[in-house]
Formats: C-alpha cells, structure tokens, sequence
C-alpha cells in the first residue's frame, strides 16, 4: 500500500554544524529513495521543529504550536524538498515534540482522508531537548493509533545509539521508544538508518494474472491462475533528445526516429496499405497478401492441460527456454483448492513433473511447459512451469568428449585444481538472487547524483558520473563473496596449467558470399528448361581414349605404388570383389621395408608413420594382429642389426612400436603372445641404448 | 525414426544431391497401387526438393533422365537429358516436378523414351553426373557431400559386353574417386522382373555402398528393403531449418578474482588485456543449443508488382522539424521527479562497464543451490577452446571432472558483448551421454551456462493471492491423486515427438502459396492429447480422486474480495442509491404524512416499487410483502422524529 509521510525534521537550538550534516544525509537519502521506488500515489511532507518563527495552520487556528514549521504539505514528491534540505539553516528554537507529532498527525489526516493511504511520520532528532511535556505524549497516543499513523525515530548524533551518555538524551529515547513501540514504528540509530537506506530495495509490480482458467487432467479440471514469478527486469532507457535544439528553447526536444518505405520504381514514398509482405521461402520470395496471413499462423483455444507425469530426472534445467510461472489456486474456491494441494502434495511424493499444452490466450500458439511442485521453506505450495523446448527448437552439435584430456592429467596436478576449488568456495549466505541488477542501481545512483546537481547548481555543464555507491562496490568484488581468499592456490594452479595467450591477432576471415540470385523469383508454371551449356564442355571420347580399362583398374588396384601407398592399401581391402587382404597386407609390409631401407630423412619418416599408422589401423580392424608384431619385431631385429636405421622413428612415434594385444584371442595364445611381445620390448630397448 | 537420425547427421555438412531417373518406357509402368513408376519416383523426389527448401542449408539438388529418346546435356551424349541442373531448389523447379508427376504421358511425349529395357550406354549417365557435380557452384568447398541417387527397376541396363561393362566400372570408380557417393534405389513394377543386385550394379556401386545397406542388398530376398525406406526418407514432412554447428562467440573466463580487484575500482578501463602471460583466463566456444525457432525471413513488398521496396530511417527534432545529422547531438534524457537527468552516449556506455569483458569467476557452490525456478532465459552451451589461450582444454577438462565429481557448479559474471549489461549465471558441467536408442538425444560433454535471475527479476506480489488453508487433504486423497499420477505416466520426454504447430503450418501455408497450392494440408497438433482416450486409461482413478476431493475438503480462509471488486460493489450500491433517491424526489410525496395516515390512503396506497424505492434510498432491507416494508418504513419514520 502506497504511504502518506511526514517527516519532521529537528533544526532546534540544541544541533551544531556536524549534526546537521547528518540530518541532511538522512532525511536526503530517505527523500531520494522515496523518490525512485514510491508509487506516484504516495504523499510526502516535510515539517521542522525549532524554527523561530511558528508557521502552522494549527497555530494559526488554535494557537500554542511555537517553533513548528510546515514547509511542505504532504503532496506528490519533487525535488524542492531535496533542496530545501540542502539549504536548511538551524534556526535555534526550542524543539518540542508533541507539537510536532500533533502538527504533522494532524496534516496526514487531512492528506489521507479517506483515501488508500498508510500514514506515517518519521521523526529525525538528536533528542538534546529536554521535554516538559512528558504527560501530554499518553493523550495524544490513542488519537494516533486510532488513525493507525505509525511513527518511525531515526537518529542522529549518537542519539538512539548503544553508549548513549546524556541524560536528556535517555530519557527522550526512553520516551520515544515507547511511542514508536506502541504505533508499529522502529526507532533507528544515523548509523543502522544510512545502512539501511543504502541497501537497494525492491519496486512492486502490479499483479496481473497470466492465465486464469482450468487445469485440464483427464476429465477432472478446476480453476487456477498463473502467476508471473522470474521475468527479466529492463533497466529504464531514457529517450533521445536533441541536445542544442534543447538547450536553446530551454525545455526538452525529443528526437523522433522514423521509417519511410519507398518505392524503387519510381521513388515516391509508400503508404502501409500500398505494402504487402513477403516471406522467404528457401531462397525465394513469397509475397503473401493480407487475407493469407492468417493461413499462416496456428490458433488453438485457450487452455492448460496435462499430457502426462514423468520422472523429474527426465528433464533437466538447462533446457527450459523462458522465465517461470507460478500456479495457485483460485482462492476462494475450496474444491479446487483440495485439488491444488492434493495434487501438488502427490507430485512432490512421487518427485514426478507433469508435461503440460499451454494457450495462454484462445487463437494463439500452444507450447509445451514443464509443471514441477516446489514446497517453499515458509510452508507455500506451489507448482511453478517453464516452457520446454520443441522438436524445431533443439539444435544438437556434435562435440569432442573431455574425458580422455581429463585423463591425461596427472595426479599433482588434480590436486592443484581440487586445492583451488576448495579456496573459490561460495559463502552458504550467498544467494545469487539476492543481488540486485548491477547496471540498474548504477542507473538509479547516476540519476539521483545528477538530479541533486541540476537542482543545487542549475547548470548542465561540468558534472562527472560519481564513484561506484558502497552497496555496488561490495556486490562487484567477487572476492566478498568467498569463504576465504587465499592467491597461493591459484599460483600453484598456474603453475601446474601454464596458459599461454596466443598474441597473434586473427587474420579477418573473408565474408564468404555465396551467389545467389539476389532479385526474387518471378514464379511461373511453365516447364523450366536449361538452355545453354557454356563453358561446360568436356569430351568423353578424350576421356575414354586412355588404355584399356582392365588394364587401368588391376594395375592400380593390385599393387602398392610409391605415390600414394597408403590409398592404394586401403583401395585394395576395400575391394568387395577380391579378397586381396593378403596381398595388400604383404604387399604393405614390403613397402614398409623398402621404405626403411633408403637414407634417413624428414620425408621418409613421414612416410614410413603414415604407412606404418595405416598397416596397424587395418591389423586391427581385420585381426591380424599377430601379424603386426611379427612384422614389428623382424623390423626392429633388422635395426638392431644394423641393416636399417629406425632411431628417429622411433623417436617420434614410440607408440607405433608397442604390440597390439589382442583381448579376442583365446588363453592358448596368451603365453605366445607374451613372449613375443616381451622379444619387441626387449628389442625397443635394445634399440634405445644403441642410440 | 531413420529419417531423424540422418537429419542429424546432415546438418553437419552441406550437400549435393544428384537424382538419376531411368525414363525408358518400363519406368511409365505401373506398380502394384496403380500409379506409374515415374510418378511415384518424381513425387519422392518432388518431396526431398520441398524439404531442402525449408531446411534452407545450401544444398544443392539436380535431376537427370536417362534412356529418353531426346538429349540435352553439355556433351551431347545420347539418351541423357538434364532435367534440373544442380542448384539450390526453387519453388519453380518443385512446380515443375509436380506437373510432370501428374502427366506422365506428356512427360513421355515431351522427352520421349526408350524401349522398354532397351540397352544404353551406363558410362555416359555416369559421365554426365561427373560432369555435372564438377561444374556446379559449391564442387570446391571443402567438406561436402556428394550423393547420386539411382531409380531404375532395370538390373541390367547395357548391352551383354565385357567392354560396355569395363568401362561403366570405370566411370563409376572415377566417381567415387571424386568423393561421390553411389545409392540405388531398386524399383518395381507389376511387369518387371525381381532385381538382381549381382548382375550389373554390385560391380557400380559394390564397394561404395553404405555398410548400413549391405546385409540387405545382398541377399535378393530381402532386396527392397532399401528402397522402402530409402522412399520415406525422401518423403518426411517434418519442416525444419537446419542449422549447421557454429560458434555463437568465443570468449574467455577470468578465474583470477586478484587481478580482477584493481580493475574493480576502476570502473572506467575495462580492457580485455591480461596481466600476466594469459594466465588467469580460459578460452570458450559459446553455443546455442536451445534456440526458441522462429519464421523465416520476411520483408515489405510494393503491393502493385511484388518489388521489394526502399526502406529509410530518419531521426528529427520533435520541434524544428530538422534532421538530426551529428550523432553527438543526442543525448539520453530520464525524468527523476520533475528533474531531467541528461547523459550523453558516451556516459551512458559508461555506466555499463560495470565488468570486463567475457566472464569472470566468483566462485563455487554446490549443484543443489540451483533451484529450477531460477530460469529466465534459455541456456547457453560452452565448451572450452584452444584459439585465443592455449592450454585451455586441458585445464577445463580436469576442472570439469573435478565438479563433476564433488557435484559442483561455478557461478559467474558474464558480459558478452560491448552494449550488454553484466548478469550472474551458473556454469553447471554437464557429463557425456550418448543416445542409447535411436531416438533420444544425446547430451554433448561441456558446460551449460544457466542465467540467474536478479532480485529484480523474481516478483512475489502472487503471494497475496494465495489462497489459505486450514487443514492438509487427508491421505486418501493425496493417494488417489498419486494414482492418477501413476496411471497416466510417461516414460521419458523426447522433445522429438513435439513439434511446433505454429512452424509447421507457416512452412505449409508459405509452400501452399508458393507452390500455387489452394488447399492447405492441416498440421498435427502433437501438443494435443485426445481427452477422452487419456480420461478412459485412467477412469476409475479419476473418479475416485474427485469423489475424495468432493467429500473432504480441506477448508479455506476466505479471502477479502480484492480491491477492484469491493469497490465495484461500493460503486454499484452507490449508483443504485442515487437513482432511488432522484426517482423518489420526483414524486414529490410527503412520507410523514403517508406514514401518520393510517386509513388506507397512506402507505398502502403506495405501489411496491415506489415502497422499495424508499427502502433502497434509506438503506433498509428490501425484502418482504408489501405489509412488512409498510411496518418497516414507519418504524424508520418514526425512530428518525425521535
């Protein structure tokens, strides 16, 4: 409910100069928040005790109210009041607070009258003043709770605080304590207040239900309404002005932006009812005329169904696609209510979601929604639903698996990362939702610096954005959050994970433009023909004219060539005709040989791991995998030998050089097998030492 | 199901589809439903065009006939007539297909035929396609697929020689040479006798065919396997664009808050520089995998000749009228209570370098803080990338098992780009899992990056309106709903099985109007149950459900009405009091003296509603016979004197 406020401020004779700094940061900053989060319903008035002269309709009608002033009746807020704060003077009157009370009581009567309106005083004092009238307080507390005017101290200089020292000071806060007490009011110290007043608070939204209408299960339907629940929150914009026409005239100059259609024929401009649109169909355009639009859409009628139950491990966060609704029941219906909580209470039981159709308004689009119940920690029920992706909404890419990387780390270093997992941990307070827009409080800070500038100094030029606000500061730096903070973890971290910036800036990848036509197709019934064929002759009399085809296809085919080995290899296991894996097979093998026969070199080397990747990929896919080590071992035998040089292959693919083991063999073979790898390890080593 | 599974593989690369049609006379023959062979085959093929045209992915579809009397092709080779070149598909081309598919007589006439089962020159069909694929648009990029699709019901089209049979094998070995894939598609008629795969095409196609075709190819009993799904392959009407993998950014995640402190307090200097070596950061590939699908691309046309037509954006000034040319000249202005508070852009761009650029680690907690109903937006899928930091997977990958592990997720501050504010969201790992089935869909290994809501952005006024209860419903009643539960259960959600209504039938109703079509074909619902099948499986649980709720209800709190509707109703009885009193004002009758007069020309003269007049201007009850609001109004007169 919006709020009618009075706030009476002390300016008596008992303040100095840094007490009255203080008042103003209070009561300014209480003003301002008025300001941006109020509701434009709400009513703020500004009186000050201590003034010399009485300025009050109550004096002036009745008499005795010395040393009160009403500055402002309670209206609609504006910026004057912030500036005549500011510009407050103290006056040194005697500052008595029953007639203040009276007198502001006494104008949120009036203002309220009837009206939907909390009244409500906030009395700022540094409670020196020593009252006379203590007796008159217990009178006036029934007429104010009987207009339910609640009353709220604040502070200042040490007033309200633990170590209060001053007698009168004790006594007044006994005093007023009490008071607020008994009028549902809070009595706060400068300090607590400023807090409190820099902490950002929520603004309400209006309640609107975003469905109200059945829940559809089978036959059984009751009524129910669906709440708003997470929506994003857009920060206000601002509007565009023109910023000299502005300054000229004096008052603000929007900027109009607007889009005119023209014709291309003949370049005279377009009126909307001289437009159709047009849709693209692969590449094609469609022009689509008023009275087939509707063609184009799906209208279902208004309602929400349930399609079934599932598991709720079936659906996982990550794939609901909107903000979250919450549903209740219709209120003040007790049958549906029993239905609500029964059927909430069952699906909390079971840990089961519900699939549900969802028109939010009859002749519009149905979408699928996940209905899920959540029982809040203060006893609330309710079911909360988020729409779930579709068949055309779903985009599956394929990925590389992380698993084999994260295998390859080692023990120390899954260590560092658990280390400094354990130093990032969140403090159990932390709640992610509790932090408020970042850029929408800076907004609202900027905006209220900005106003108390152009209200005091009246000159638009020559202002900066102020510092980040406290509450900003603290909810920016990540490190407030945490448990502890320690760098050592994260300098143990980079050492076992060095990362390195690859500096080298991208070369800007050519827009690839493909050549489409770009002017819409004309559609036409007649049979399309193509005419021409330019630059699109080859003859098949050269191409036919080469030797024969037998010949082409076996003398390839049969043998292992020196240009493309590796083909050729897989060409000949390939072949569905001919079994030619032993041939292939033999024939690799040879060339292998061969190849290692010849010098040394960067391109031999290539080759000979190539051939060799190839030979033992097809060893394993065909079971030859004996053959391989055999062939493994003869080579290696050779090199040790001396008859070909094998060190810098085997330098830079050890692992081409250890047996495949075969897990399909059977145990008869086991002990060969272990042999004949034990006869290549001991070959390998051989190899290494002679290097 | 076969059909959903190669979409998937599809989307990764683009293709060319080449159909090679037989078009001797045989293909004019009828099979067993009664429609000829060629109809049937254009048809399919007429399909697949449609739903490239949709998918929208760059593929490119052509047609050749072969065994056709005329020729046209760019060797001018015999009995080979192209009839669609491969090109992206239009609807014209679609049209085309349609119209030879209704007139098979007139596509005869026009192209003309061969004999049946009249011998023909295999290799320069094969030729012609080489030809084709290498002189169309894409033939060059890099990773794509060719696929040549061969409908004939003809086992053994060339004539009884060793050498005709040579050279086909090799042109179809250069062929496949070229990265072109061979597929055939069997077909038969009523006359045509069973095919045998052995004769001419195990040697075309024998060691190119797909693995997955050929344990049925082979045996010839089973031999038209291949073509039944192979022709409702072509023929799936789900319309879907398809999108190829692509990287949404890349951008890079601060696990340093120590570096981060300085920059903090500077909110000015956001720069994207790291501080020591490119330590401190990790590189990220962002996806999106879950994207709301939308309608495609529309502009404004000239009504009178369907051009597109010449769209311009002008600002001006409000008061002058003048163009507003100097960007510098536009400020942003909020009203704060009667105060305008003017920023200029550069201000503005400012006040939102809150963060840097890319994400920033606060910190961990654990998975179970992650409510479902923090959602507000759809998520977004990270995986880590080596392209601007080295070393980036490695280090991810441990970190990734590490929470998923100790059941962890990492909370994050995130601002992609440079006009974006910065929002908290959640990093949750996401473990591998491949799709067991055929169906389902398989989860990729990586992060999803969940949005939080602010404070802001989660609203508690529902609260008021929810509704009070005294006691919970008794344990019957919540067993009956648990049955109900149970009896209408699911076993698992295949988000295939829902496609979007609305998109379905704008890709209809857009191909109707393209394609000249008057009648739309109606889309499936298949957001919709059928109620009385789903209220029959589970009757007797409903039944009892509802008997339950109906005998024990929990009792509720009523609720004050809310505001609109007692102030409707104070409003209501307000008008109706003015209305009694003007009405009785106009009668101008001295009620004191009505009441004083006791003969029977009083009161009693008075019709009821006059008498109830009186009642509703003095807030007394209206009810009665005409005797009692008689007493009534006297008792008020009298009490009143007094």
């Amino acid at each position: 409910m919006s709020e009618a406020i009075v706030l009476v401020c002390d300016i008596g004779s008992t303040l100095d100069a840094s007490s009255l700094e203080q008042l103003k940061q209070v009561s300014v900053a209480f003003l301002l928040r008025c300001i941006t989060y109020g509701s434009w319903r709400q009513r703020i008035g500004l009186v000050v005790m201590g003034a010399r002269e009485p300025e009050n309709h109550l004096n002036e009608l009745l008499g005795g109210y010395y040393h009160i002033k009403t500055v402002a009746v309670p209206t609609s807020p504006d910026m004057s009041l912030v500036k005549y704060l500011y510009q407050c003077q103290l006056q040194g009157g005697f500052s008595d607070y029953i007639d203040g009370i009276c007198v502001s009581a006494d104008l949120l009567v009036k203002a309220v009258n009837k009206k939907k309106l909390q009244p409500r005083i906030l009395l700022v004092t540094d409670g020196k003043t020593e009252q006379f009238f203590k007796e008159q307080l217990e009178d006036i507390l029934p007429a104010l709770s009987a207009h339910r005017i609640r009353l709220d101290i604040i502070g200042i200089d040490s007033f309200l605080e633990e170590n209060m020292s001053d007698n009168v000071q004790i006594s007044n806060a006994a005093l007023l304590c009490r008071l607020s007490d008994n009028l549902e009011g809070t009595a706060l110290s400068f300090t607590d207040s400023m807090e409190q007043l820099s902490e950002p608070i929520q603004k309400s939204f209006l309640l609107r239900s975003n469905y109200s209408g059945m829940l559809q299960i089978g036959s059984v339907q009751f009524p129910v309404r669906l709440y708003t629940y997470s929506r994003e929150f857009k920060p206000p914009t601002g509007s565009r002005i023109c910023w000299s026409e502005s300054i000229e005239s004096g008052k603000q100059v929007l900027c109009v932006r607007e889009t005119h259609y023209f014709s291309v024929e003949d370049d005279h401009e377009l009126e909307p009812e001289e437009m159709i649109e047009g849709h693209y169909y692969g590449r094609s355009l469609i022009p689509v005329s008023p009275f087939d639009l509707p063609a184009l859409s799906y209208g279902a009628s208004k309602c929400l169904k349930v399609l079934g139950f599932l598991p709720k491990s079936e659906v996982s966060s990550y794939m609901f696609m909107s903000g979250v609704d919450v549903m209740t029941a219709a209120p003040n219906d007790e049958i549906s209510v029993t239905y609500f909580v029964s059927l909430a209470e069952a699906m909390l039981e079971m840990n089961r979601v519900a699939l549900c159709r969802y028109v939010p308004k009859d002749n519009t689009n149905p979408v699928l929604m996940c209905m899920w119940p959540h029982l809040k920690s203060d006893g609330i029920l309710c079911l909360f639903l988020c729409r779930l992706p579709l068949l055309e909404d779903i985009r599956s890419y394929p990925f590389a698996s992380l698993d084999s990387l994260a295998n390859s780390a080692n023990e120390t270093q899954v260590e560092a990362v658990k280390n400094w997992m354990a130093s990032r941990q969140l403090k159990d307070s932390f709640r992610p939702t509790k932090v408020f827009h970042f850029y929408h409080q800076r907004l609202i800070q900027c905006l209220q610096d900005r106003a108390i500038h152009q209200t005091l100094h009246n000159d638009d030029e020559n202002f900066s954005l102020p510092p980040l606000s406290p509450y900003l500061q603290q909810v920016l730096d990540p490190g407030s959050f945490l448990i502890r903070q320690d760098s050592d973890s994260s300098k143990e971290l980079w050492r076992h994970f060095p990362l390195k910036r690859i500096e080298k800036p991208r070369k800007k990848r050519k827009q690839r433009k493909w050549q489409f036509p770009s002017l819409p197709h004309e559609i036409s019934i007649e049979p399309y023909l193509p005419n021409t064929w330019s630059g699109v002759s080859e003859s098949l009399e050269e191409d036919t004219k080469e030797e024969p085809v037998e010949q082409t296809i076996y003398a390839e085919k049969t043998k292992i060539g020196e240009a493309t080995p590796v083909a050729d290899f897989e060409n000949m296991l390939s072949n569905k005709r001919h079994d030619w894996l032993d041939e292939a097979m033999t024939q690799m093998q040879d060339f292998i040989e061969h190849l290692l026969l010849q010098e040394s070199s960067q391109q031999r080397d290539d080759k000979v791991i190539h051939c060799l990747v190839a030979f033992r990929k097809r060893c394993m896919m065909e079971g030859e995998e004996s053959r391989y080590n055999h062939f493994l071992l003869n080579v290696l035998k050779k090199a040790n030998q001396g008859e070909i040089s094998l060190h810098s292959v085997v330098e830079r693919k050890t692992a081409l050089f250890h047996c495949i083991s075969s897990l399909e063999e059977g145990h008869k073979e086991i002990s060969s097998i272990k042999s004949l790898e034990e006869q290549v390890e001991e070959q390998l080593q051989l190899l290494s030492q002679s290097s | 199901m076969e059909a959903e599974t190669t979409t998937t593989v599809d989307s990764s690369s683009r293709e060319l589809l080449l159909f090679a049609v037989d078009a001797r006379k045989n293909m004019y023959e009828q099979n067993e439903d009664k429609v000829p062979l060629m109809a049937m085959v254009l048809g399919s093929v007429k399909e697949c065009f449609k739903s490239k045209v949709i998918a929208d992915a760059g593929d490119l579809l052509g047609v050749v006939l072969f065994g056709t009397s005329k020729m046209n092709n760019p060797n001018d080779l015999e009995n080979i007539y192209v009839l669609l070149e491969l090109d992206v598909p239009d609807p014209e081309s679609i049209l085309y297909l349609e119209t030879l598919e209704r007139t098979p007589e007139w596509m005869l006439s026009q192209f003309g035929g061969l004999e049946r089962y009249a011998k023909l020159k295999f290799q320069n069909l094969l030729f012609t396609c080489r030809s084709l694929f290498h002189h169309s648009a894409r033939s060059k990029t890099l990773n794509i697929r060719k696929r040549l699709l061969l409908f004939t019901d003809d086992d053994d089209p060339i004539e009884d020689a060793e050498n005709q049979k040579n050279a086909c094998i090799r042109q179809a070995r250069d062929l496949v040479e070229s990265g072109i894939r061979i597929e055939l598609v069997p077909l038969k008629s009523i006359t045509s006798k069973p095919f045998d795969y052995h004769l001419f095409y195990e040697d075309i196609i024998g060691g190119t065919s797909p693995p997955e075709l050929e344990p049925s190819t082979n045996s010839t009993s089973s031999s038209y396997h291949p073509l039944i799904s192979k022709l409702e392959q072509l023929q799936q009407h789900i319309r879907k664009k398809q999108y190829r993998k692509r990287v949404l950014m890349y951008t890079i995640l601060y696990l340093d808050n120590d570096s981060t402190k300085q920059q903090d307090t500077n909110t000015a200097s956001c720069s994207s520089q790291l501080d020591h070596g490119g330590g401190g950061a990790v590189g990220w590939e962002v996806y999106a995998l879950f994207h709301r699908a939308t309608k495609s691309r529309k502009v404004l046309l000239e009504a009178r000749n369907n051009e597109p037509v010449r769209r311009v954006s002008i600002s001006y000034s409000e008061q002058s009228g003048a163009l507003v040319t100097n960007s510098n000249d536009i400020r942003y202005s909020f009203p704060f209570d009667g105060v305008a508070c003017v920023f200029t852009p550069s201000e503005m761009e400012q006040l939102g370098h809150l963060s840097k650029y890319g994400m920033e680690l606060i910190g961990f907690e654990h998975k179970d803080k992650l409510k479902w109903q923090y959602n507000i937006r759809p998520s977004y899928f990270l995986y880590p990338s080596d392209r601007t930091i080295k070393g980036s997977q490695f280090l991810v990958s441990v970190l990734w098992r590490q929470m998923l592990q100790q059941n962890q997720i990492a909370i994050v501050r995130v601002r992609f780009r440079r006009y974006s504010h910065p929002r908290l969201a959640a990093l949750v790992p996401q473990e591998e899992k491949k799709n067991q089935s055929s169906q389902g869909l398989g989860e990729p290994c990586g992060f999803h990056l969940i949005w939080l809501p602010f404070a802001e952005d989660i609203r508690k006024e529902w609260r008021n309106q929810y509704p009070k209860w005294n006691n919970l419903p008794s344990k019957q009643c919540v067993q009956a709903a648990m049955n109900v539960i149970s009896k209408l259960s699911m076993p698992s959600y295949q988000p295939t099985n829902y496609s979007d209504p609305d998109i379905q039938q704008y890709y209809n109703g857009l191909q109707a109007l393209a394609l000249n079509q008057s009648n739309l074909p109606q889309v499936k619902d298949t957001l919709d149950v059928d109620d009385v099948q789903m209220a029959n499986v589970a009757k007797k649980q409903l039944q009892e459900w509802s008997q339950y709720v109906h005998e024990q209800p929990i009792g509720i709190m009523k609720q004050e009405k809310t505001c609109s509707s007692s102030q409707q109703s104070t409003v209501i009885h307000n008008m109706e009091k003015n209305r009694a009193k003007q009405y009785l004002e106009e009668l101008e009758l001295d009620w004191k003296a009505l009441a004083a007069d006791y003969s029977g020309n009083g009161l009693e003269k008075q019709n009821m509603t006059t008498l109830k007049m009186f009642c509703t201007a003095h807030d007394l009850k209206k009810s009665g016979r005409k005797a009692e609001l008689i007493e009534r109004i006297r008792e008020y007169l009298q009490t009143e004197e007094t």
